[in-house]
C-alpha cells in the first residue's frame, strides 16, 4: 500500500475516533476455569463414567448462532478419581476463535460428547461459529444428548423436561436458592460487556458447573443401563 | 422468419404503426380512425405555435427494423412457451446472445436503449434456474425502491404466465418484519436495493438459511446510475457479496442492465471486480422519432429590457395540445417546483372551456413527495393509456415501466447526454412515430446548445465513472466485511491486494484485532449503520394536511429544509398550501390549504469555514491549503413570488439549523499582492476570474480523480477559492488538488487558451448554471469578460509573466441571469449541467 494512502486512512478513522462517543471496549477476561473436582458425585456414578466421554454445556450470548458469541465453553471429564471442570470465556469475537479452536482439538482426543439438548442448540450453534471463523469442524465426537431420552420417557408424566425437573425428579437434588435460570446468561454477560463488574457473571459459572456434573450423574442413569442392556 | 409487421411502414403511414403487434402491446391504446399521427400534429404545432426563431432546429432519428434472433438459447421449454404464447418470440438478436452468454455462466452487462427488452434479458436466465434446479436462489438489485415495486410486479407476471409457484419479494427498508422473515427463509427471489444489501442484508448473511449457499445470479438493473461515490461504494458491497457467497459456496453469475453509456463494459467490470462481456448491438425495433430544439422567444418586459420567456411558458402551451390531439405525452422539468408550476398553469388556463379542462384533468404530476401509493396509481394509469400526460422530475427517467409514449417534452437541458437520451427514450419506444421536444431555458448551457443545435444528436453518452481503490471507501467497507466474516489474507483477490496492509493500519488504529491469521473488529460494533452509500439523508418528513388531517406526502430531509419551512408555500398537484408548522422532533409538517397568488422561494448562503489545517505551502499568487472544513449553508429567508409574472412581492424570515457538511478542502487564498493588482479592472473582475479558475479547476480535478463532477463543489468568498469534496469526512480528491496545484493550474489555463470561444463559454469558464444565491453572483454572471479574467488570474496563479486582459470586443453570451429566477436547482441537475460542460470542452479541443 502507498505510504499516503496508509496515511489518508489513519487520519479517517482518527476522525471518525475522535466524533463518536466513547465506547468501552469490550473486555477480554482471562477467565479460565480449571477445577479438579471431588467428592461431589457418587462413587460409583464417577467410576462407572467412562475417561473417553466428554460433557459440554454452552452459556451464549443469544439463541442465533449468526448474531451471538459463545460466550462461555463448560467441559468437564473423568481424569482417575476426579472430575476436570474448564470453563473459557469470551467475551469478543476474536477471543471465541481462540477457544472455538481449543475446544475442537480437545474434542478430537473423545469419543463421545454428552450433552443436554446438545443435538438441537449446543453442537449447532459451536458448528455455525466455527465455520464462521473458517475452523474445521471435523474432529466431532459422536454425540450423546439426553433431553430426547427424558422426552420419551417423562413427557407425559412431567410438567416440563428441563434439566433442572430431570434433576430433581429423578437425582432427587433440588436446586440451590441462589441458581440463576441459564436464559439469564445472555443479560448478564451483556451486563459485563458494558462495564458491570465481573460479579455479574459469577452465578453463570456456577449454574453451568452445577448443569455439568448433573450430566455426569443422569447420563449414568439414562444410558449406562441402556448400554448394560437392562 | 417473422418479420416485423412495422418494418416497411411509411413514417407518415399511420394505420400500420397502430396495427403492429410485435413486441409488448398489452398497452397499446387504439387511436380513433380519424386521428393525428404525431408529424401531423408536429406540422401543425410548427404552423400554429412556433414561429420560425423559436424553432431553432429538427432532426429525424429514423426507424429501424427488428433484428431477430437465428438460434434459441437453451431456455426451458415452459418459458419458451410462455414467450410464444405471450408474442415475445421471436427474440431479438441482442437479447439471445445475452441470455445464451447467462446460460452459460458468463457475467454480462447489457446496454442499449429505453424499451429494447433489457428486462427479459435479467429475468430469464433466473427463471430458468429457478426451473432446472429446485434449490437456485436469486438476488436482484435495482437502484430505487420504486424500481423494485415496478419489475416485481413484471416478475410476478412472467412467473404466473409460465404457471411456476415461486416465493419472491421486496427485502427493503418498507418490508414488514413477518414478511422480511418469510423471505430470508424460504424467498427464492428477492429484490433488493444497495443500500439494503449493505446494511441489512450482508451483515446478517448467516440468517440467510440456503440463500447465499445457493445463490446462482446477481442482477444489477440501471447500472449506469451507480456511478461516483455511491458507484465506489456499491463496488465495495458487491466485493463483499462475493466474499460471503465464496464462504456459503456459490459463485453467482451477473447480470447487468445499463442505459447507453460510453464505457459500459469497463464499468460493470470495474463495479463487480472481474471481466463482464458486453452485449451492444440492439436489435429491438424503432419508430421514426423527430427531435424539435425550440427557443422560447425574447420578449420586452414593461421596463423596456428585453428578456427570453421561461421554457415553462412553451410547455404549458405545448403538453395541453399535444394531448389533446391523442398523443400521450411526459412533459420533463428540472425541478419539484417547476411540476407544480407547470401544471397550475395548465390547469389555469383550462378554466372556463369545457374541452380544455378535460384535456387538463387528464394531465397529472410525478415527483418525490407524493405518497408512494399516489405515485403507483400514476404510472400505472399513464402505463394503461387512462392519462394523457404526465408532468414529472427525473424521477420517471429510470426504469419504471409506463408504456410507450408517443411525445416528450424536456423543458431545459436535463444535465447530461445520458439523461437527455433516457428522457426521449420514453417517447416512442417500439414502433409507430413519435415527437421529442427540447425546450431551452435560459442558462448558459442551454443557449450554447441552441447556438449549436449539431452538437445535440453529435454528442456521445457520458462515462460512468467510479473509485474502487479509494483507501476512504475502501477502508469503511472493510470494517463492514470484518463484522460479517474474519478477514484474512485470503480475502485479498476480493478486496484489494492492499488487504494485509489495510487490516494492519486499522489494527494499529485499534479498529481490527488479529488473532489466528484472521481480522475480527476490535469491539462490539455494528458498523454498517455507519457507513452511508448515498449523501442524501434517509430521513422523511411527512406532511400533513390540517383540516381533513390528511397526510398528503413525504418528502426527503434536504428538500424538506427548502421548500417546508415555516411560512412557505407548498405546492402539491397545482394547489397551494400554506407551511404552519414544522417540527423537527417528530419529522412532520403541517400545511393548510389556502389560496395566495404567489410562491416562495428559500435563499440560501453558503459559507465555508476551516476547522483544522492539514497542510499548508506558498504558491505563486497564493497560498495552497489543505484544510478540514464546515460547509454550512444557511436559510437566510424566502421572498415571495407572484405567480406568472414572478415579479419579486416580498420576504419573510426562515428560522432553521443550517445544513452542514464536514469534509475536506482544498483552498486557495490569494494574495494580498493578486488582490492589489486585479484593483485597477474592478471587482467583478477579479471575482469573474476566481469563479472561472474554481469552476474549471473542479472539472478537470474530477477527471483527474476519476470521480463524477458532482462529488466535487467549490465556493468564491472573499479572496479564498474553497474547492471540496461532498462527502462527509472528505473522500480525497481536494488533496489530490493541493497535491497537484500547480500542474492542475496549467491545465485550467491549458484549457481556457484552447478554448475556440471569443469570450467565455459553457465548456470553459461560464457558470454551468445560473444560480440565485446572491447579488454577487449575478455580478459575476453579468461580468462580460470572464475569459480574460480567468486568463489574467491564471498567469498569476502560475506565476507567468502578467498578461494583459482584452476588455473590449464580444462580450460573453450572457442570458439574463436576473429574469426570472429560475428556481432553486437541486443539486443533482447541477451536477448533470456540470458533465455536459465538461464534455463539450473536450470535443472543444479537438476541432
Amino acid at each position: 500500500m502507498k505510504r499516503s494512502a496508509s496515511e489518508r486512512v489513519r487520519r479517517m478513522i482518527r476522525k471518525s475516533e475522535s466524533r463518536r462517543p466513547k465506547t468501552r471496549r469490550c473486555p477480554t477476561i482471562p477467565l479460565e476455569v480449571d477445577e479438579q473436582i471431588k467428592g461431589e458425585i457418587p462413587e460409583e456414578v464417577l467410576s462407572a463414567t467412562s475417561e473417553d466421554t466428554l460433557f459440554l454445556d454452552l452459556e451464549t450470548t443469544g439463541l442465533m448462532a449468526h448474531r451471538s458469541l459463545t460466550a462461555m465453553i463448560g467441559i468437564l471429564y473423568r481424569r482417575n478419581d476426579t472430575l476436570r471442570l474448564r470453563q473459557w470465556y469470551s467475551g469478543d469475537v476474536s477471543t471465541e476463535r481462540k477457544q472455538l479452536d481449543r475446544l475442537y482439538q480437545w474434542m478430537a482426543s473423545f469419543r463421545t460428547v454428552v450433552t443436554y439438548n446438545g443435538d438441537g442448540f449446543d453442537l449447532p450453534f459451536l458448528r455455525h461459529r466455527a465455520q464462521w471463523h473458517g475452523l474445521e469442524t471435523e474432529n466431532e465426537p459422536q454425540s450423546v444428548d439426553l433431553l430426547p431420552i427424558i422426552r420419551r420417557h417423562y413427557k407425559k408424566k412431567w410438567p416440563n423436561c428441563r434439566l433442572v425437573t430431570a434433576e430433581e425428579r429423578l437425582l432427587g437434588i433440588p436446586r440451590c436458592a441462589d441458581d440463576v435460570p441459564g436464559s439469564e446468561a445472555p443479560l448478564r454477560f451483556q451486563d459485563l460487556r458494558e462495564g458491570s463488574p465481573l460479579e455479574v457473571i459469577t452465578p453463570i459459572y456456577t449454574h453451568n458447573r452445577r448443569d455439568l456434573i448433573s450430566l455426569v450423574s443422569l447420563h449414568h442413569r439414562l444410558v449406562a443401563p441402556i448400554l448394560m442392556g437392562e | 422468419m417473422n418479420q416485423n409487421p412495422n418494418s416497411d411502414a411509411s413514417i407518415y403511414d399511420a394505420d400500420k404503426a397502430i396495427s403492429s403487434t410485435s413486441g409488448f402491446t398489452v398497452n397499446s391504446v387504439q387511436r380513433k380512425g380519424s386521428a393525428p399521427t404525431p408529424l401531423e400534429v408536429l406540422h401543425g404545432v410548427e404552423a400554429r405555435m412556433g414561429s420560425a426563431e423559436e424553432l431553432v432546429s429538427r432532426y429525424a432519428i429514423p426507424a429501424r427494423d427488428a433484428e431477430f434472433a437465428q438460434t434459441t438459447p437453451d431456455l426451458d421449454p415452459q418459458i419458451i412457451d410462455h414467450l410464444k404464447a405471450s408474442g415475445t418470440w421471436p427474440l431479438y438478436r441482442h437479447q439471445a446472445r445475452s441470455l445464451t452468454k447467462s446460460l452459460s455462466g458468463e457475467d454480462v452487462v447489457i446496454a442499449s436503449s429505453t424499451a429494447s427488452g433489457k428486462t427479459l434479458c435479467c429475468t430469464l436466465p433466473v427463471i430458468d434456474a429457478m426451473v432446472k434446479e429446485p434449490g437456485a436462489h436469486a438476488l436482484l438489485l435495482y437502484p430505487t425502491k420504486a424500481l423494485s415495486q415496478d419489475q416485481h410486479r413484471h416478475l410476478r407476471g412472467l412467473i404466473d404466465g409460465i404457471g411456476l409457484s415461486l416465493e419472491t419479494g421486496i427485502y427493503d427498508g418498507d418490508t414488514e418484519p413477518t414478511l422480511r422473515r418469510r423471505l430470508r427463509r424460504s424467498g427464492r427471489i428477492i429484490l433488493t436495493n444497495p443500500d439494503m444489501l449493505h446494511a441489512s442484508v450482508l451483515p446478517n448473511h448467516g440468517g440467510w438459511g440456503a440463500f447465499f449457499a445457493n445463490l446462482r445470479y446477481v442482477v444489477i438493473d440501471e447500472v449506469h446510475t451507480l456511478r461516483g461515490i455511491f458507484g465506489s461504494h456499491v463496488a465495495s458491497v458487491l466485493r463483499r457479496l462475493r466474499r460471503i457467497c465464496r464462504h456459503h459456496g456459490s459463485d453467482p453469475t451477473f447480470i447487468a442492465a445499463s442505459a447507453t453509456i460510453q464505457n459500459p463494459g469497463e464499468h460493470v467490470s470495474r463495479l463487480i471486480g472481474r471481466d463482464v462481456k458486453v452485449i451492444e448491438d440492439d436489435g429491438s425495433p424503432r419508430g421514426h422519432k423527430e427531435v424539435v430544439l425550440w427557443n422560447p422567444p425574447v420578449i420586452e418586459k414593461p421596463d423596456g429590457t428585453l428578456a427570453r420567456r421561461g421554457p415553462t411558458s412553451v410547455a404549458v402551451k405545448l403538453l395541453p395540445e399535444l394531448v389533446r390531439r391523442g398523443l400521450r405525452t411526459i412533459c420533463f422539468a428540472r425541478t419539484r417546483n417547476s411540476v407544480e408550476l407547470i401544471l397550475r398553469y395548465i390547469r389555469e388556463r383550462a378554466k372556463g372551456a369545457r374541452d380544455r379542462e378535460e384535456v387538463a384533468d387528464r394531465i397529472e404530476p410525478y415527483r418525490a413527495g407524493y405518497l408512494p401509493s399516489e405515485r403507483r396509481q400514476t404510472e400505472a394509469s399513464l402505463f394503461d393509456g387512462q392519462l394523457g400526460g404526465v408532468v414529472s422530475t427525473s424521477a420517471l427517467e429510470v426504469g419504471i415501466d409506463v408504456g410507450g409514449l408517443d411525445g416528450c417534452i424536456i423543458v431545459g437541458w436535463p444535465g447530461s447526454v445520458c439523461s437527455f437520451m433516457q428522457q426521449a427514450g420514453r417517447a416512442g419506444r417500439r414502433q409507430g412515430e413519435s415527437l421529442v421536444f427540447l425546450i431551452a431555458g435560459q442558462d448558459p448551457i442551454d443557449q450554447w446548445f441552441v447556438r449549436h443545435p449539431d452538437s445535440l444528436h453529435e454528442s456521445s453518452p457520458e462515462n460512468a465513472v467510479i473509485e474502487t481503490d479509494n483507501p476512504y471507501i475502501v477502508a469503511r467497507h472493510l470494517i463492514c466485511a470484518a463484522y460479517e466474516l474474519p478477514l484474512s489474507g485470503e480475502d485479498s483477490d476480493l478486496l484489494g491486494e492492499d488487504l494485509t496492509a489495510m487490516c494492519t493500519v486499522l489494527q494499529e488504529e485499534k479498529r481490527l484485532r488479529e488473532e489466528g491469521g484472521a481480522w475480527y473488529l476490535a469491539r462490539e460494533e455494528y458498523p454498517a449503520t455507519q457507513v452511508k452509500l448515498r449523501t442524501a439523508s434517509e430521513e422523511n418528513f411527512t406532511i400533513l394536511e390540517l383540516g381533513p388531517e390528511n397526510v398528503i406526502g413525504e418528502l426527503d430531509y434536504v428538500a424538506a429544509m427548502l421548500s417546508l419551512y415555516e411560512g412557505a408555500i407548498y405546492i402539491h398537484r397545482a394547489e397551494t398550501f400554506i407551511v404552519e408548522e414544522m417540527d423537527h422532533v417528530n419529522c412532520l409538517v403541517k400545511i393548510r390549504r389556502t389560496k395566495t397568488g404567489y410562491y416562495t422561494q428559500v435563499l440560501t448562503q453558503k459559507k465555508v469555514t476551516v476547522t483544522e489545517e492539514w497542510s499548508h505551502r506558498e504558491v505563486p499568487g497564493a497560498g495552497s491549503r489543505l484544510a478540514e472544513v464546515e460547509v454550512r449553508t444557511r436559510l437566510t429567508g424566502y421572498k415571495k413570488v407572484r405567480f406568472h409574472s414572478t415579479e419579486n412581492i416580498g420576504y419573510g424570515e426562515v428560522h432553521l439549523p443550517p445544513l452542514e457538511l464536514d469534509t475536506v478542502s482544498h483552498e486557495i487564498s490569494l494574495n494580498r499582492d493578486t488582490v492589489l493588482q486585479s484593483e485597477r479592472f474592478g471587482t467583478a473582475f477579479l471575482r469573474s476570474g476566481m469563479h472561472g479558475v474554481a469552476r474549471l479547476f473542479r472539472d478537470l480535478l474530477a477527471m483527474r480523480a476519476m470521480c463524477d463532477p458532482g462529488d466535487i463543489d467549490h465556493h468564491v468568498d472573499d479572496n479564498l477559492i474553497h474547492i471540496f469534496d461532498l462527502y462527509p469526512g472528505g473522500i480525497g480528491y481536494s488533496e489530490l488538488g493541493h497535491e497537484l496545484h500547480l500542474s492542475m493550474m496549467s491545465d485550467v489555463l491549458e484549457a481556457v487558451t484552447e478554448c475556440p470561444c471569443a469570450a467565455g463559454c459553457p465548456a470553459c469558464v461560464l457558470p454551468g448554471a445560473s444560480r440565485i444565491e446572491s447579488a454577487l453572483e449575478a455580478e459575476v454572471l453579468e461580468y462580460p469578460f470572464p475569459k480574460e479574467a480567468t486568463r489574467w488570474l491564471l498567469h498569476l496563479l502560475l506565476g507567468k509573466e502578467s498578461y494583459e486582459p482584452q476588455l473590449e470586443g464580444i462580450p460573453a453570451p450572457c442570458e439574463n441571469p436576473m429574469i426570472p429566477v429560475p428556481p432553486l436547482l437541486d443539486a443533482r441537475v447541477e451536477r448533470k449541467i456540470r458533465k455536459v460542460a465538461r464534455l463539450t470542452s473536450r470535443r472543444g479541443r479537438q476541432r
